[in-house]
């Protein structure tokens, strides 16, 4: 019997765990109906307005000065909630906002939330439109009824300020109707069902774990975490669990809720510009930024699985210390926790920042972005001025069609199959090059009797050291057409025209290629050199007393040994080729563009464009179509991944290490 | 008996000799012939680089190379030019990137090559799966981020420092590969001998870490000023908050090029200088450490 | 006081490997107990355990009487010497051994003095301003040594020191060590895969065999009495000559039969034997080849074998004999009282006589293993 079955063995109970399951459903139940209670009862729960009716008959025959919108019949048409551009339209009224800037401050309104609550139409029986009605709506009765009192009158004297609105003189004043309360505050509120499942699930879930724990130090501890801890003397442990579930509550009931609600829709409430007065100074009503909406809410959906996690920690050390206990030992003091940090829980310790850094900075984006590719978020629909919302797999049916839908340019897949083609076929030659010309060069400046070995590689290796992109925008400019490269061949009168190294498909590839040999040489040689020297010279000698040529040699000695040791690295150095950006973007920009390809946004694929920089044009190009860019991240991601997983398990250092060693 | 047979013998042995001997020369004259002209074509086009920094007659793209007038008014315009602030930031970005970076990735490597808990193979095999994807994605929502916290455009290089920083945890690989090759019973016999594990790491691991501190110094610093994706995205047309590499890439375009080309050389210059000075004093640690994390792993 | 007990001691990998079984030892304070075994019997496992480097997967391991389970290597006060020596590089020797002195804040003057105290004891003293990479195997191995002496530590703990030592070096050290435990009077517990060393260090020697103990005793007791195939094989150089026989039972009395001798078995053994009610069976004896007598010639009870190979070692020739059921037999002649017509008949194919007395001989059983008389 291990220590570890030693101690869960027979914990007391004083009744048996059915009894206890039985009496948590009882919580559960006393807890379903409490939160019933709570928000049929007790919760402030909110009110739809109270809504106050004034009318203001216009007797001043200035259609026009109102912006009202006819229609073909010359018949006035009803006023929507017209947007900035119709600013004239509310012009009168918003002004008669902002002159109330004394009632505002009152009440300590904004304008922005003034507007927002104040609607205008017209009397329907009134077919000459004159009549304006004012709904101002407010919580409070007396408020809305005083607000929309002054705004009448202020309207009122607006309209008949000759400075305005000039036109026939006005004969009678305008006509001020007061209707009064059309609606009262009625209750809404939080839909009660939703909250009593939730508590309901909660409660069971606190409940359910508490029947499961023995003595009432852990049972208290699945209500007030911490508290296994504490009643212990883990002062500690125990305040830190208790902070965290005060901090868990407090951003869950004041943040976490809000943004939980919204995630579904992504965001109803949109923003809204106002002017004042035409062209003057704009008001903004902030609604939904869907964004924030997806950050944070993905973000809080993380942070309950937090919350779970450390309340099972919570849970499991209230066990851990109660059998501890049992077996008459000590539990650890707050000094000796903080003492192991930096001994046996030294690796926490170091560990902390970086993996926080890579959880809020790799892992967040990428779950973020992939959330994004069942989205419409583009330029347009950036989420601020125009929400977007889910589309489901609408971005993956769209763009995964293979046949064309007739409008001349190819489908996404046609293109997408075109540029992997081109991406496979680049990582393949741009590895397999530098290797084993780079093997080749360090197998030549290694060879006995080659004199300046250290030259040699000096030379080499300080290309490494200059900075790529200066190296590739300069290379790139001088095969450009009237570059140095054409220049100099045509003064040597090799050729006439200038080459087509950049504008011609099939010649970029290949000087693409070209290029990155010069790139990647060097690296090459300095990591095949150490691997050479490692070869036991006995396999040489021995070779060489058996009679192989060194082409023999080669291939039967130094390439497999070779290929062993930097199998790993060929891989990695293939699915980093696949993503090499900076190569093909500073070089050819991903140019010559294909012509009839798939057209993302009024963003265009190059022919030497590699996944990535197609990736990376149609984020920052066009109209930033970032769902499709999501959507090519993702396949991108399952190619290479699913190349990784296929030639790592062939990979001779795995099946052969025992020949080697 | 003896010394005929050996004279007899030793005549065609001589003629073997000579002629192994001298296909050997020939093969290494081939081979001289390869890795001069190797070394040629490889200096060549920062040798142009630097020519062409030097030419005053016109800043166009031409298709020579000698200036006919030479002179240093290239980099005097790029004194007088946004190069400066570009420069700066750079500099100021590789300087903080540098220490950082080395912290958070020598805690990661050391960590995983000398600690054994429970997490540690899920961990590194979800390092591994999040490198397959491609970086940029994480590009837009990180500069909506960023843009919220203020650190763009203008503010660039905090907000750069910011994500090259964070997530630097991810290149634990070669360090981790060499401290690998520290025995573990140094580890041990420290322990016994009654040191925490932290003072195990900088009483007796660090001190033999030379190598690969360099080393991962000098690749952190390097880093920053080859950065064109990032950089670019997250300045976003605000020249102030911009690195060299936007710069001068923008200088190159089509319609800055005639004026610019010129000065791109002369910044070109300016910035592999100092890098390369620094990389070739340093490139013994440079060289170990390819040598010996990179590929053993 | 410096006493270890370790009681049901178990070391279980992750991948559910056993490395050690249910292990059950007390080393009495100031003892030297050698772990001994072949490669992966679990030794080396078990004193890491005592040191605190590998996890106790079961059973509780008391130093002192303190159960010390759950305590650091550091919290443990013992000392190690590993096998690989494991000097820190960057510094002296001095600093070397200063080391676990100056993390426990000992002022200067106090380290001074240990320090060079230690160093004379072994020698070291004219190296004590060189580092690691300037000193040859030996001299580093002292210095390890030296690092643990100084913490004049409850236990002192040494895991195959001599293994990177060549042949003579080996045994200069083995002899220094013996001198060193007169000094140093402390608990020693020691690993090795040499049983000679066992044998020439240890106060009591445990047998190690895939992670069980298989004895326990002095080195005069599992030479003379070892409990089973196993142990006799192990210990003693060359090893223990194994033939197959029959024991045979004849009223009150006990007898070997092997290859047409008949040799009866001592009063003790016959004792022994009828305690346990042992019937005739066929066992596999054991005999010793220091214990064998050569004859040229035959004799009552001799055995007839042939020579395989003969190896001269100098004072004494080592025969490698085959028995007519294909036993293979190594016995020792001493060449001193040779004449010159005796040795050029131990020519291969020769024939030769072995014979033994009844108290040499060991007896097994073949299914078991285990000694019919001492298991």
């Amino acid at each position: 019997m291990t220590n570890q079955e030693r101690g869960t063995q027979a914990p007391k109970r004083k009744l048996p765990l059915i009894a206890h399951i039985l009496l948590a459903q009882v919580a559960v139940v006393l807890c379903c109906l409490l939160t019933w209670y709570l928000c049929e009862n007790v919760v402030q729960k909110e009110y739809s307005d109270a809504t106050y009716r004034t009318e203001v008959e216009m007797i001043d025959n200035n259609y026009n000065a109102m912006g009202y919108l006819k229609d073909a019949n010359g018949k006035i048409a009803a006023l929507q909630y017209a947007p900035v551009s119709d600013a004239i339209t509310k012009a009168p009224l918003y002004q008669a906002v902002v002159d109330e800037m004394d009632l505002l401050n009152q009440h300590n309104l904004t304008v922005g939330r003034l507007i927002d609550r104040v609607k205008w139409g017209y009397d329907e029986a009134d077919t000459t439109g004159r009549t304006i009605t004012i709904d101002v709506s407010f919580s409070d009765p007396a408020v809305a009824e005083e607000i929309g009192n002054k705004l009448a009158e202020k309207l009122n004297s607006i309209l008949t300020d000759k400075s305005k609105f000039p036109g026939p003189p006005i004969n009678q004043p305008n006509r001020i109707e007061h209707y009064g309360l059309i609606q009262n505050p009625v209750r809404t509120g939080p839909n009660t069902l939703v909250w009593v499942i939730i508590a309901g699930i909660i409660a069971e879930g606190v409940f359910l774990t508490m029947a499961f724990q023995t003595g009432w130090k852990n049972k208290l501890t699945c209500i007030i975490m911490g508290f296994a801890n504490l009643s212990r003397g883990q002062v500690l442990r125990g305040l830190l669990f208790f902070l965290f579930e005060v901090v868990a509550i407090g951003y869950m009931v004041g943040w976490g809720v809000g943004w939980l609600q919204k995630l579904p829709t992504l965001g109803t409430v949109k923003t809204e510009h106002y002017a004042l007065v035409a062209g003057g100074q704009e008001i903004v009503s902030y609604g939904d930024d869907s964004f924030k909406i997806l950050l944070y809410g993905v973000l809080t959906i993380f942070f309950i699985l937090a919350v779970i996690y450390t309340y099972y920690q919570n849970v499991k050390q209230g066990r851990l210390a109660q059998k501890i206990e049992e077996a008459g030992k000590r539990l650890k003091s707050g000094r000796e926790d903080l003492r192991s940090l930096v001994d046996d829980q030294f690796h926490k310790t170091l560990l902390a920042l970086p993996v926080a850094g890579i959880t809020v900075f790799t892992i967040m984006p990428i779950i973020f972005m992939v959330l994004v590719a069942f989205t419409n978020y583009s330029g347009t629909f950036d989420g601020k001025e125009n929400l977007f919302h889910w589309v489901g797999l609408d971005n993956f049916n769209q763009l995964l069609t293979w046949t064309s839908n007739g409008s001349g340019n190819k489908t996404f897949m046609a293109t997408f199959g075109e540029i992997l083609a081109w991406t496979l076929m680049w990582a393949f030659f741009a590895t397999f090059t530098n290797y084993f010309l780079g093997m080749f060069v360090a197998m030549a400046i290694n060879k006995k009797g080659i004199k300046g070995k250290k030259l040699f590689r000096t030379i080499l290796v300080m290309t490494i050291a200059i900075p790529q992109f200066i190296s590739l925008l300069y290379v790139s400019k001088m095969f450009d057409k009237n570059g140095i490269v054409n220049s100099f061949l045509m003064n040597m009168g090799w050729i006439e025209r200038a080459l087509p190294f950049w504008e011609d498909a099939t010649w970029a590839r290949f000087t693409v290629i070209i290029i990155n040999i010069w790139i990647g040489i060097p690296y090459l040689m300095l990591i095949t050199t150490g691997i050479l020297m490692n070869i036991p010279a006995d396999l040489y000698e021995s070779a060489r007393i058996d009679g192989a040529n060194p082409w023999q040699q080669y291939t039967r000695i130094t390439l497999p040994y070779m290929l062993f040791v930097t199998g790993p690295y060929l891989l990695t150095s293939f699915t980093g080729n696949m993503n090499n950006f900076n190569v093909i973007y500073l070089l050819t920009g991903g140019g010559p563009t294909k012509l009839g390809a798939y057209s993302a946004g009024g963003v265009s694929a190059g022919n030497t464009d590699l996944l990535i920089t197609w990736l990376f044009k149609i984020t920052i190009g066009g109209d930033h179509l970032y769902y499709q860019a999501s959507v090519i991240g993702i396949l991108v991601f399952l190619v290479v991944a699913l190349i990784t997983l296929l030639v790592y398990s062939r990979l001779p250092s795995n099946k052969n290490e025992e020949d080697f060693q | 008996m003896s010394n005929i047979a050996n004279t007899a013998s030793s005549q065609p042995k001589m003629k073997k000799h000579m002629g192994l001997k001298a296909s050997r020369t020939v093969g290494n004259t081939l081979i001289y012939i390869l890795l001069i002209t190797i070394s040629i074509i490889w200096l060549i086009p920062f040798v142009f680089i630097v020519l062409q920094s030097f030419r005053v007659e016109s800043t166009h793209q031409v298709g020579y190379v000698v200036p006919q007038v030479w002179g240093f008014k290239n980099y005097a315009d790029l004194f007088n030019s946004n190069f400066v602030k570009w420069y700066v930031n750079t500099f100021v970005t590789a300087l903080f990137t540098c220490i950082l970076q080395t912290l958070i990735v020598l805690c990661m490597s050391y960590t995983l090559s000398r600690f054994r808990f429970k997490m540690r193979k899920p961990l590194m095999k979800i390092m591994l799966i999040l490198g397959l994807f491609p970086g940029m994605l994480s590009m837009i929502i990180l500069y909506r981020v960023l843009k919220d916290l203020g650190l763009t455009q203008a503010n660039a290089v905090p907000g750069l420092i910011l994500v090259y920083v964070a997530s630097s945890g991810m290149g634990y690989y070669v360090s981790k590969g060499f401290f690998d090759t520290i025995p573990k019973s140094l580890d041990e016999a420290a322990r016994i001998d009654g040191a925490t594990r932290a003072q195990v790491l900088y009483k007796i691991i660090l001190p033999l870490s030379k190598p690969i501190v360099i080393y991962t110094l000098l690749t952190a610093f390097m880093g920053p000023w080859g950065d064109y994706v990032f950089a670019a995205y997250v300045s976003n047309n605000t020249s102030a908050g911009m690195n060299v590499a936007v710069g001068l890439y923008n200088w190159l375009s089509q319609d800055q090029i005639n004026k610019k080309y010129t000065m791109f050389c002369a910044g070109g210059v300016l910035v592999a200088v100092p890098v390369t000075v620094l990389f070739m004093c340093l490139q013994r640690y440079y060289v170990e450490g390819v040598t010996g994390g990179a590929v053993k792993g | 006081m410096a006493s270890v007990k370790l009681t049901n001691i178990k070391k279980i990998y992750d991948n559910n490997v056993t490395a050690v079984h249910d292990f059950n030892l007390e080393i009495k304070d100031k003892e030297f107990v050698v772990f001994v075994g072949p490669s992966g019997c679990g030794k080396s496992t078990t004193l890491r355990m005592i040191a605190g480097l590998e996890d106790i997967s079961d059973g509780t391991l008391e130093i002192d009487g303190e159960v010390v389970n759950d305590l650091q290597p550091k919290d443990r006060d013992i000392a190690m010497v590993f096998q690989n020596y494991a000097l820190y590089p960057h510094m002296t020797v001095y600093n070397n051994i200063a080391f676990s002195l100056r993390l426990k804040k000992v002022p200067e003057d106090e380290i001074f003095t240990r320090v060079n105290n230690a160093a004379q004891i072994l020698g070291i003293t004219e190296y004590l301003s060189r580092k690691p990479r300037a000193l040859s195997g030996g001299q580093r191995q002292r210095v390890a040594i030296g690092r643990a002496m100084v913490r004049n530590a409850k236990v002192f703990l040494m895991d195959e020191p001599l293994s990177n030592l060549d042949a003579k070096l080996r045994n200069q050290m083995r002899a220094e060590i013996i001198l060193l435990r007169q000094k140093l009077d402390t608990t020693f517990v020691y690993v090795t895969h040499d049983q000679t060393e066992a044998m020439t260090l240890g106060d009591r020697i445990v047998i190690m065999k895939d992670g069980y103990i298989e004895q326990v005793g002095t080195p005069q007791e599992v030479f003379d009495t070892p409990v089973n195939l196993f142990v006799a094989g192990f210990i003693g150089s060359p090893q223990m000559n194994f033939l197959k026989a029959k024991l045979v039972q004849e009223g009150n009395g006990y007898s070997v039969e092997i290859l047409g001798a008949k040799i009866p078995l001592n009063a003790d053994q016959v004792a022994v034997l009828s305690r346990k009610n042992a019937k005739s069976q066929d066992i596999i004896l054991g005999v010793r080849p220091e214990h064998t007598t050569v004859l040229f010639d035959k004799a009552e009870n001799a055995i007839e074998c042939t020579i395989d190979v003969n190896e001269m070692m100098g004072s004494e020739l080592h025969l490698h004999l085959s028995s007519a059921n294909d036993d293979k037999i190594i016995v020792r002649l001493p060449t001193v009282d040779l004449t010159q017509e005796q040795r050029s008949s131990l020519s291969y194919g020769n024939k030769m006589y072995i014979t033994f007395p009844a108290k040499v001989m060991h007896l097994f059983d073949p299914e078991t293993e285990r000694s019919l008389i001492d298991g």
